[in-house]
């Protein structure tokens, strides 16, 4: 299976000090999806992620493939496998639609 | 999803020209601890070219993946100093020089210098009270000589480069003068980039939308903004310091309780913002001019003309 990668036009970061306030309020059993860790410029636009998106956007460095990326979630997130990868295929497919990621 | 309270600035300007007053020994510092902190972008301003340590910081940025455009005045030291291959993204050349002789001769002049050195020049202008009618005829010009880009910054009130008294800033009476003497068509072909929302909005009324995704005023929050000192502002035209980045790291002053209180205030929908209709759009521009020069007006955008119903 082909490697997913990220467009290396886009800068991005981790907000450290927000992905570790978005885990506590995770484990408190919150409502975290609108919650961004992740920062990227897209073409002079800021945009975010929420921890479960900046966690795949993190992990397509080319090495790993959309079953490497489940495999990898589904030892962070307690969530049910198919709907793991029903979500995680979603997401990835809109950030190659955009251009954000590709094939590697 | 809300923009959240970021752990340090992604855009930073800092203020380098060659009367800094931090030790040129101390600015691989500043540089180090802006590459630490993970801003994306820095726009070195005032005279970074003629500037004895800016190939030493450029060589920190570019080591460190950092974007760097930076402003020239275009004075013979500055282009002496500026090389091939300089890792800078993008060069802008201040036309205030220009525009104090109303010498155009001098800025062709100097658009090729920096072209023929491999660099695709864009112009900039901080808007003033006394400039802003010219913008149209630089427009014309940047066409004629095949400038892409514009850029028209914000105010800085940093007393260290100028004490302003609020009377330089363009008024929105200058910007209704402007309205009607501007042709439909004058920025067209032109990329600009725009600080302020009622200069935008005049150059680009076709383009309402591409402003949906802002999100209010970023200072202390994604921008920040560095005097010649070598000490850390929420943004140009937020006129609090935070600390020193000689003696202090970006995220330590980031994590500030001043830094927070600055972001809760500008949160805070300004009194004289009150009942405008276009609130969402501009979040009340830009704060920290209102907030040091536009009290009287329950602390509105000094550009604004007034709550719009």
């Amino acid at each position: 299976m082909k490697n997913l990668s990220r467009n290396p036009d886009i800068v991005w970061r981790v907000e450290k000090r927000r992905e570790a306030e978005i885990i506590k309020a995770l484990d408190a059993g919150e409502d975290v999806s609108d919650k961004g860790s992740v920062i990227l410029i897209v073409s002079g636009m800021m945009h975010q992620l929420n921890l479960v998106g900046g966690r795949i956007w993190t992990l397509c460095d080319g090495q790993r493939s959309l079953d490497d990326l489940v495999e990898a979630l589904s030892g962070e997130f307690e969530v049910e496998r198919g709907e793991l990868t029903g979500d995680v295929e979603a997401f990835v497919d809109d950030l190659l639609k955009r251009g954000w990621l590709k094939y590697a | 999803m809300t923009l959240d309270l970021l752990d340090t600035p992604l855009r930073v300007s800092w203020r380098l020209s060659p009367q800094c007053s931090s030790a040129v020994a101390n600015l691989p510092t500043i540089a180090e601890r802006l590459v630490e902190a993970g801003v994306f972008q820095v726009t070195l301003e005032g005279r970074p070219l003629a500037h004895p340590a800016v190939h030493e910081v450029l060589c920190i940025f570019a080591a460190g993946g950092l974007r760097v455009d930076l402003s020239c005045e275009g004075t013979a030291a500055e282009l002496n100093s500026l090389g091939s291959g300089m890792p800078v993204r993008q060069i802008a050349l201040d036309v205030a020089s220009c525009l104090a002789t109303d010498d155009f001769t001098v800025l062709s002049e100097q658009l090729e210098t920096i072209r023929r050195k491999g660099f695709d020049p864009a112009l900039l202008l901080v808007p003033r009270h006394d400039n802003v009618a010219r913008i149209p005829r630089l427009f014309e010009f940047c066409r004629v000589h095949r400038v892409a880009k514009f850029k028209l910054p914000n105010v800085g009130i940093d007393v260290s480069v100028k004490n302003l008294s609020g009377a330089e800033l363009v008024t929105p009476g200058d910007l209704l003068r402007l309205s009607r003497e501007l042709p439909p068509d004058a920025a067209s072909g032109l990329e600009l980039e725009v600080h302020d929302l009622f200069l935008w909005e005049l150059f680009c009324p076709d383009c309402q939308d591409s402003r949906s995704e802002y999100g209010g005023c970023q200072a202390g929050n994604s921008l920040g903004y560095i005097d010649a000192g070598g000490n850390l502002y929420p943004c140009a035209s937020w006129p609090e310091r935070l600390g020193s980045l000689l003696d202090h790291s970006v995220e330590a002053l980031w994590a500030l309780p001043a830094r927070r209180r600055i972001r809760e205030e500008i949160a805070e929908t300004p009194e004289g913002c009150r009942g405008c209709r276009d609130l969402s759009i501009c979040h009340g521009g830009c704060r920290g001019l209102a907030r040091t020069f536009n009290r009287s007006h329950g602390s509105r955008d000094p550009l604004c003309g007034g709550p719009r119903r």
